[in-house]
């Protein structure tokens, strides 16, 4: 992990469901965001014990840049009962307007977070591009924010 | 795409990714959205006090890099 400046950390780690098939590079990059009284997560994964430690003493919340960004965040959120901000996955009928599938193949929406979807993950806040985000975030429009359903196209986690 | 004023970054998700070239616009995320249309976007964090640009896939960079990325 290194400190960038001062209460900004870096740090990259192998993604789990990487395989050399994949267009992106197997380690990814997770960073922390510490303003003295809030510890910001961003797309987590391995998180050094340093940041966890520090994460126990701040009001911790992770922010994922998307919805297919999950990596280790479910374990955080179980240990450490952090609250959530995330763009939500796409619904069926999203992946139908927005790829063209059929609504079979469409049901039940993208898996990503199924499990926050399914009540498992206490607080959660969706937010989308153009939303000020009550943690001195603002979030801008990007190429997408949403992923296709699992088996139409690999996405980068 | 974020931007956090406090330290004056910008995490792209995967809407700017460094595969190995340097941080560039993901042409294979678009999603019925053009290269233009994404530039647009994100051309009003130049105007910010932007230091630092924090990528999910590949190392932090910097301003010059983001600038290069939207031209």
């Amino acid at each position: 992990v290194r400190e960038l400046q001062t209460g900004l950390w870096h740090w990259q780690a192998p993604h789990p469901d990487w395989t050399p098939d994949e267009r992106w590079p197997q380690k990814v990059s997770s960073y922390a965001i510490d303003d003295g009284a809030r510890l910001l997560l961003f797309d987590p994964l391995a998180v050094p014990s340093e940041i966890l430690e520090l994460a126990a003493d701040r009001e911790s919340v992770v922010v994922l840049t998307a919805p297919w960004h999950e990596r280790d965040t479910r374990s955080l959120v179980e240990r450490l009962g952090v609250p959530m901000f995330v763009p939500p996955p796409d619904t069926a009928d999203d992946l139908v307007r927005k790829f063209g599938i059929t609504p079979e193949r469409a049901a039940g929406g993208s898996p990503d977070l199924a499990w926050l979807l399914a009540g498992d993950g206490g607080e959660v806040h969706w937010y989308a591009a153009g939303d000020r985000l009550p943690i001195g975030i603002e979030a801008f429009p990007g190429g997408s924010t949403t992923t296709l359903c699992s088996g139409s196209r690999a996405s980068e986690r | 795409v974020l931007w956090i004023e406090s330290v004056g970054a910008v995490i792209p998700g995967d809407t700017l990714v460094d595969f190995g070239r340097g941080l560039e616009i993901n042409e294979w995320l678009r999603e019925a959205v053009t290269r233009e249309q994404v530039v647009e976007g994100l051309r009003p964090l130049l105007a910010l006090p932007l230091e630092v640009v924090l990528p999910a896939h590949g190392a932090p960079t910097d301003r010059a890099a983001l600038e290069r990325a939207l031209a």
